[in-house]
């Protein structure tokens, strides 16, 4: 018995002592683990005698893993690239990197739980605007402003006030935003042979292949009634599919001006001034039997798979999407070897170009943790990624194993598919490097093409070139960056969701003489729950 | 409802056929709809093989349903070739049991003193557990506990934290208590002790439940992927359904132009679909040896009699 009683209290005082480690406030300590669990950056160290170089600065750097590299190239912390970059960044900043895999599909969420735990990496990239804004309201992220001067000089001659005024809020700088060498984004897209074969031309308008509204009613009546497609039009519930008919349609005072453009919630145009009329002309279309009544459901995939099996006549999309080697629409013209796809705009009734988004010249947005001892290093080191050097070994490699000069002094690729074996996701080894920055400037379309070249199945490289040229051409125009978070859009996040949802299936399936009641009865609703408290918030921040 | 025959074969009393056409169409009913809702189930599956086993030009057509075309292998070809797949789901699979084992020793150590009716303090323990049930700390103090356990990048860190299930705890302790004390009681006149009496009396009763709770258990370790996620930093200890969701994530191509990044390439849905039925592989090994037991102990825990 009493045994018993010994074994009792010995396991209780085992209980009772293993909670105890939970009451350890959280500090700063070195993790016993491997360096990838977030070894904190040491301080700057002081030189062991005169002569000596100074011991290096340690700096932990996010890099995304995205499981996709193969067992013999080695993992996103450790491979020949990264063995590359350590080994250059040591010798030219005196800087030691760790690399500190992060899963690209939970990015946020995982770095959110190590900065909870002040186990964050020293740099670390989102995209999503809101996000940076959130963290720096946190006091997560490092105010880089007063560095900015000596340690900064690069960055700032690099990059320029410009794209760092994406980083200020309230006039200091929280984070260096990676430039986006390519801002086109979303373009229309329509089967020409089918055209050519019903006699129906396609007029050259402000550079593009375009069709007003009416002209692309007509057309896609007269394809659905020739047999050649039951549902014509391709639409996804998505501002991808949506945006390029809108851009036709909204009035020119919405990107006019910052009010303007603050008048656009979440990349739809649904509380612009003219959008309705857009949904108006969908909602002919969808009467007209132009438009499938599964659009709703249908995802990018979807879409890629009509598109593939000859039951799409016209969508608007993100220009490089069904594109590349293997697609859909390689798939297509295996299958439709006629086929042919010609990218273009719906331009307005008045034939002026259409008025749709393109990027921010911007990409991520790269931040220095608020517990970072050696900001200085950090952003010397992001000087070093937007630089000359890290451009080439990022982008190109290594001259004559991966590229070489052509006659034109532009690098092109040596073995495009030795490339794609032997550099696996090297961008995300420097995200400063928002695609190369080869593709601004005199030679941009010729590196872009050569790319496309490399990359894409033959028969959509010049596919590929007209629809990037298409989504940055006049009146496309880039999203309003508003540097303070906005509560009202997280807040009602999920009823905007919901509403605007409800505002476009039913407003485009409701009998036409209905359209009007239908629409103004979900916009309301939408306007009720969310939307106009975003804007007014939107339309504050920009006065 | 049976029918009593005669020897020679006669129904001795007619109005119990009537019964038996009734009790009849009512099982073809039964059977039917059953049928149907297993067919339901089974479809996504029939789905992705055969995806997995198509080229990937009719499925990009959308040509492809439950018969593949263009049969070809070259799916799980590559998959058996990436090594870093493989052993994902070698670790997901050594996690598993490791997991399975641990849970169900801790679990029933937890459950069978509960199930004493004259355990002392069970006033006090009983709703500290149930607690836990209903509230948690959230992911961050979680994360937190872990990391200054020292468990992060460690397989412990997936053991640890969830190794007792409340759920399954009540459950273990209901067939517990279900056991007739009479079979403890001549135990203990015999001079057997509590662990004496547990092991070679009350365990072997309860094969069911504890199949159908390591069933429980394994299920949820093997597709738990959040904690996996935020406590395993390393690329090399990544779990099997992590690198599934990469894939599938990966396939999203405007992540790739939105990162304007070079040398990604979308993942083509018949390698999805491929890695999806290679990660079932395990499950559809395992679960015919303990389908008898967790088709018994499925109404464990119910209330009885």
């Amino acid at each position: 018995m009493w045994k018993k009683k010994i074994t009792g209290i010995i396991l209780a005082v085992a209980l009772a002592l293993s909670t105890a480690a939970c009451g350890t406030p959280a500090d700063k300590e070195l993790s016993g683990t491997a360096a990838a669990s977030g070894l904190q950056s040491q301080g700057e160290s002081e030189p062991e005698n005169s002569g000596d170089k100074p011991e290096p600065v340690r700096l932990v750097v996010e890099v995304y893993d995205r499981g996709n590299m193969p067992e013999d190239y080695g993992d996103p912390t450790d491979n020949k690239w990264v063995n590359i970059i350590q080994e250059k960044v040591k010798e030219e900043l005196n800087i030691e990197l760790e690399f500190m895999a992060i899963p690209r599909s939970e990015d946020t969420t995982k770095v959110q739980a190590l900065m909870a735990a002040h186990n964050e990496p020293d740099l670390f990239y989102i995209y999503d605007v809101n996000t940076f804004l959130t963290w720096a309201g946190d006091g997560a992220l490092a105010d880089l402003t007063d560095y900015m001067e000596e340690d900064g000089a690069q960055v700032r001659s690099i990059l320029g006030e410009d794209i760092l005024s994406y980083g200020l809020i309230d006039g200091r700088q929280y984070a260096i935003p990676a430039r986006r060498n390519d801002v086109s984004m979303l373009s229309s897209f329509i089967r020409k042979d089918w055209l050519e074969q019903l006699g129906i031309e396609i007029a050259d308008r402000n550079g593009n292949p375009s069709m007003t509204p009416d002209e692309l009613f007509e057309a896609m009546v007269k394809i659905k009634e020739a047999g050649l497609c039951e549902y014509p039009m391709g639409l996804l519930n998505d501002f991808t599919s949506i945006q390029p008919v809108e851009g036709a349609f909204i009035d020119a005072s919405v990107p006019a001006s910052d009010e303007g453009k603050a008048t656009v919630i979440d990349d739809f145009f649904l509380t612009a001034a003219g959008d309705k009329e857009a949904y108006r002309f969908l909602n002919k279309c969808y009467n007209a039997g132009l438009i499938s009544p599964d659009f709703a459901l249908y995802k990018s995939e979807d879409m890629g798979e009509r598109i593939s099996a000859g039951q799409c006549a016209f969508w608007s999309a993100a220009y490089w999407t069904y594109m590349g080697k293997d697609s859909n629409i390689a798939a297509l013209y295996d299958a439709e070897p006629e086929a042919e796809i010609l990218a273009m705009e719906v331009c307005r009734e008045d034939e002026s170009p259409a008025l749709y988004q393109e990027y921010m010249p911007i990409g991520a947005y790269c931040m220095i943790s608020s517990g970072c001892e050696n900001v200085g290093a950090a952003l010397r080191f992001i000087g070093w990624l937007v630089g000359e050097e890290a451009h080439t070994i990022i982008c190109h490699g290594t001259q004559g194993e991966h590229w070489e000069y052509n006659e034109a002094g532009l690098m092109v690729a040596i073995d495009p598919e030795y490339n794609n074996k032997d550099r696996v996701s090297v961008g995300d080894l420097d995200v400063m490097l928002n695609n190369d920055p080869c593709l601004i400037g005199e030679f941009g379309a010729e590196v872009f093409r050569m790319g496309k070249e490399n990359s894409n199945d033959p028969r959509t490289v010049d596919l590929t070139v007209n629809a990037k040229a298409i989504g940055e051409s006049e009146g496309k125009w880039p999203k309003l960056y508003i540097d303070r978070q906005l509560t009202a859009v997280s807040d009602y996040a999920a009823e905007l969701k919901e509403n605007r949802d409800n505002v476009i299936i039913n407003s485009i399936m409701a009998d036409e003489a209905e359209f009007d009641s239908i629409f103004d009865e979900y916009y309301n609703v939408y306007l009720q729950e969310g939307a106009k408290q975003a804007m007014e918030e939107q339309l504050d921040a920009v006065k | 409802m049976s029918v009593n025959k005669t020897d020679a074969g006669f129904v001795e009393n007619p109005a119990k056929v009537r019964e038996s056409w009734d009790n009849r169409l009512f099982s073809v009913g039964v059977v039917f709809i059953l049928l149907m809702l297993g067919l339901l189930c089974l479809l996504p599956f029939v789905y992705l093989l055969a995806i997995s086993l198509s080229s990937a030009s009719p499925v990009m057509r959308g040509e492809v349903f439950l018969i593949p075309k263009q049969f070809t292998i070259s799916v799980y070809q590559s998959i058996i070739s990436n090594g870093s797949l493989v052993k994902a789901m070698g670790r997901s699979v050594l996690l598993t049991i490791s997991y399975v084992i641990v849970s169900m020793v801790m679990t029933v150590l937890c459950a069978y003193p509960m199930a004493e009716a004259g355990l002392k303090g069970k006033g006090i323990l009983w709703p500290y557990f149930i607690f836990t049930m209903y509230f948690s700390g959230g992911m961050i103090p979680s994360y937190l506990l872990v990391n200054h356990l020292g468990l992060i990048d460690s397989m412990l860190a997936l053991i640890l934290p969830g190794m007792i299930s409340t759920y399954n705890m009540i459950v273990m302790r209901s067939f517990f208590s279900s056991i007739p004390a009479s079979l403890k009681e001549s135990a203990l006149i015999d001079g057997a002790g509590d662990l004496k009496i547990l092991t070679k009396i009350i365990l072997p009763l309860s094969k069911p439940a504890l199949a159908t709770i390591a069933l429980f258990y394994a299920v949820s370790r093997w597709n738990g992927m959040q904690d996996a996620l935020l406590y395993i930093n390393d690329p090399k200890k990544t779990v099997l359904q992590i690198k599934l969701r990469q894939m599938i994530v990966n396939a999203e191509s405007v992540n790739e132009m939105l990162e304007g990044i070079t040398g990604t390439l979308p993942v083509a849905q018949t390698i999805r679909a491929g890695a999806l039925i290679f990660s079932l592989i395990p499950v559809l090994i395992i679960y015919p040896f303990l389908q008898k037991y967790f088709v018994k102990g499925v109404m464990i825990g119910a209330v009885k009699g």
